[in-house]
């Protein structure tokens, strides 16, 4: 159960730090996260 | 050592300070040679060639040496590599191991010194005006190409013959620094001769007739230059591995008891292991060649992948998709090394099920060649559901996901050895798959958000955080391993237990990269199309005709089947030599 | 021996597969010869420039490989004549054509002149246009100018109405 959760919380975190690295890349070629037309 | 071995040497210098004298001859007709611009040329131009094929011999024989010389580049790095390793670890096997590849490829570097001579004189012969400009401009670097080689040599035959001599205590370290000179020197050869061939692709420094500009370092330091001294620095290492790997996966097969056995199935894996290793980042590499040839010109851009050479990276797709389905199985069949391989082999098929889709939607092509009739049933050029898969992030994305998936399959190779004792080991697991799970997803959001619903920029610019990804997966989970299994419960390898069907493997490997390079050095060569000199110099030679994906694939194979009949003949001829030595 | 000769039927067979798919599978595709010099008659009516037009839209100039909808690498030309009109007066033009027919023959010879925002080289925040002079050697457009009626076959004219032909044909 415990290694569940952990499990869980691994995606969350990992995935919100992706999210930061993906927003950084992106804005270093100039270009924003949402893509705004 | 046996005097037939001093002859050698003695060959060897000899041939050296020939070569040498040549490349100084180079530079001092250049270095007088007044600005001209770019020759142009008819076809009467052209000496004539008596019935040969001018462009196919010259094909041949820059084929031929860009492969023995990505060998004999990669082996100075694979032995300095365990060497080090020896040392480091205190472990006789990698320095014997290093030694063994040194000796089975020695007559490869005089091997690649006849096929790079070949060509030099077949261009002075058959393309006598194109020599004569390029000379004008790059003939002060034939003089730091002789000072490399000449380097190269002395260092080959100081760290080869001086093995013996210099194994112990501080004679140890002068000989691994001298394994650097070596390649160093090697590495020098080849940044000065990718100078030559990326500026004939993308040239820098000069006008739009070909007039220089006096400033070499320019055109030396064109827009192709960086890429592919980084591109081929990475895919030498995995092909001088993967020709290793095929050495010892014969040896291996051919194996007269079990402790050959075990020594040629550690060599396998120990050289498969950096071949692999190193392909893993090769698809980045690529990317920014192609990046800069787009942006030097969008038109040779758009002929490379979207126009008529498409086709051919969906070859290329079929030839790394099996690269990568033979390291993967090579990998599953070493399960059984390890005592506890047999809980592993249950992933397996969800792994293979995995890259399976990711190689189905790496090759799938994009724009179809239909008749008429074929697009009007179809409505239209592409597959109505089938076609997004064509483009590049769904590419992307798929050897991304291919790229993870074979690392976990090393992953959990490396745990059929080994079980954590760690009291946090399972949440240390639970976070290795969370991490999964989490680049997966955001790879394939990156690819099919940016790929599909924004425009062209955002399709290019989101391959970088996918690779951002991937890289991170890698790291962040080798550091976990690392820390996870600290005092875990060990056994050894049990090397020598492969069944035959994985050394094929290997040999798969070994040639499909052989034949990977002798496309992608048709294709670089083919995008400049009927210019000698992109832009400058037009070529205008009877064979100036870009030839079909056919007719490469043809002439490609043909090299294959002779070069791989060398590099058996050179494996023999050690092997042969070590016994008659040892009797 | 007989390990010999298994490893090399392997190794002969894998290249064999490799050759007859590159072969025989993928479509038989011949790139184009390469092209020669043409030497253009003066078009005598109107729908011979369009013809020519059309004909160096399709083919030299190498134009509807970016200026298409599925491509999205370049603004689309069916209304080319009219919009370039239009184009000058936006506030951040600092090129030197007063006229339309002006500014078409100056996105050719000098695409970077004006860059329509968003279509800029990827780094270049829209200064830098990815498209080619076309007099270039990569395209290779002459510049001929007819002296009497100060006509040249790059007029921005019949490659308008050249490409409007095409654009509308796809």
């Amino acid at each position: 159960m415990k290694t569940v959760l952990a499990f869980i919380i691994s995606i969350a975190g990992f995935g919100a730090l992706f999210f930061i690295i993906d927003v950084i890349l992106l804005n270093a070629q100039g270009l924003s996260f949402i893509f705004r037309g | 050592m046996a005097l037939s071995n001093k002859r050698l040497s003695i060959k060897k210098v000899v041939f050296s300070l020939s070569f040498l004298a040549f490349l100084l001859a180079v530079y001092f007709f250049a270095s007088g040679q007044p600005v001209v611009s770019a020759p142009v040329l008819g076809a009467l131009d052209y000496p004539a060639t008596h019935g040969v094929n001018r462009r196919l011999a010259v094909w041949m024989a820059a084929q031929m040496h860009l492969w023995f010389a990505a060998f004999v580049l990669a082996v100075p790095i694979l032995v300095l590599i365990l060497e080090f390793i020896g040392v480091i670890k205190k472990d006789k096997r990698y320095d014997r191991v290093a030694c063994e590849f040194l000796r089975v490829s020695i007559t490869a570097f005089s091997l690649t010194a006849i096929t790079g001579a070949l060509l030099l004189l077949s261009l002075i012969v058959f393309y006598p005006q194109l020599m004569k400009y390029l000379a004008s401009i790059f003939g002060p670097t034939a003089l730091f190409y002789a000072l490399f080689f000449l380097f190269e040599s002395a260092t080959l035959y100081a760290y080869y013959y001086g093995w013996g001599r210099m194994s112990e205590g501080s004679l140890k370290w002068v000989h691994l620094l001298i394994g650097l000179g070596l390649n160093t020197a090697g590495t020098g050869l080849m940044f000065v001769a990718n100078a030559w061939v990326t500026f004939m692709m993308t040239p820098a420094g000069v006008d739009v007739s070909g007039v220089f500009n006096g400033n070499l370092w320019e055109a030396v330091n064109n827009h192709l230059w960086s890429p592919m001294n980084l591109h081929r620095f990475i895919a030498n290492i995995a092909y001088g591995g993967s020709i290793v790997g095929a050495y010892a996966a014969y040896r291996y097969l051919s194996a007269a008891n079990e402790k050959e056995r075990a020594h040629y199935d550690w060599m396998g894996y120990t050289s498969s292991l950096i071949a692999i290793g190193a392909l893993l980042p090769l698809p980045f590499a690529g990317y920014w060649l192609t990046a800069e040839i787009y942006s030097y010109s969008q038109q040779m851009g758009i002929t490379l992948m979207g126009g008529v050479f498409a086709w051919l990276f969906i070859v290329q797709a079929v030839l790394i998709g099996a690269l990568f389905l033979a390291a993967n199985y090579y990998l599953w069949c070493g399960f059984g090394r390890g005592s506890y391989g047999e809980r592993y082999l249950g992933y397996v098929k969800y792994i293979a099920f995995v890259i399976a889709i990711c190689f189905l939607v790496w090759f799938t092509p994009h724009t179809l060649i239909l008749t008429p009739t074929e697009a009007r049933a179809l409505g239209g050029q592409y597959h109505p559901y089938l076609g997004p898969l064509g483009l590049m992030p769904a590419k992307n994305t798929a050897v991304n996901i291919m790229l993870l998936f074979t690392f976990l399959s090393f992953l959990l190779y490396r745990r059929s050895h080994r079980t954590p004792t760690v009291a946090w080991a399972a949440y240390g697991k639970a976070a290795q798959a969370g991490l999964f799970t989490a680049a997966v997803i955001n790879i394939t959001f990156l690819g099919v958000y940016y790929g599909y619903f924004t425009n062209t920029l955002y399709k290019v610019a989101s391959s970088v955080p996918q690779v951002a990804t991937t890289l991170f997966v890698i790291v962040a989970c080798l550091v976990i391993e690392a820390f996870m299994h600290r005092g875990a419960e060990r056994t050894e390898f049990r090397w020598g237990r492969m069944p035959g069907r994985s050394q094929y493997a290997l040999l798969l490997i070994a040639v499909s990269f052989t034949w990977l390079m002798g496309l992608m050095g048709f294709v670089r060569s083919a995008i400049r199309q009927h210019w000698h000199v992109y832009g400058v110099m037009r070529d205008a030679s009877a064979e100036a005709f870009t030839p079909s994906i056919a007719y490469a694939a043809k002439v490609v194979s043909i090299g294959t089947i002779i070069f791989m009949s060398i590099i058996v003949f050179i494996f023999w001829l050690s092997s042969a030599g070590r016994e008659a030595s040892d009797e | 021996m007989n390990n010999f000769l298994k490893v090399a039927a392997f190794s002969l067979a894998v290249i064999g597969l490799y050759t007859f798919y590159s072969v025989w599978v993928i479509p038989p595709i011949n790139p184009e010869a390469p092209p020669k010099e043409a030497v253009v008659e003066e078009p005598a009516t109107v729908d011979e420039l369009v013809e020519l037009g059309e004909s160096v839209y399709n083919g030299k100039g190498a134009c509807s490989l970016c200026h298409t909808a599925a491509a999205g690498r370049a603004p689309l030309l069916e209304r080319a004549a009219v919009i370039a009109g239009q184009r000058i007066k936006e506030p951040g033009y600092k090129g030197n054509a007063t006229h339309a027919e002006g500014y078409l023959y100056e996105s050719l010879v000098n695409p970077s002149a004006y860059v329509v925002p968003g279509f800029g080289a990827s780094g270049s925040a829209d200064k830098v246009s990815p498209m080619p002079d076309v007099r270039g050697s990569s395209i290779g457009l002459n510049d001929q100018r007819d002296g009497d009626k100060g006509h040249n076959s790059l007029s921005p004219e019949h490659l308008w109405r050249g490409g409007n032909n095409s654009a509308r044909a796809d």
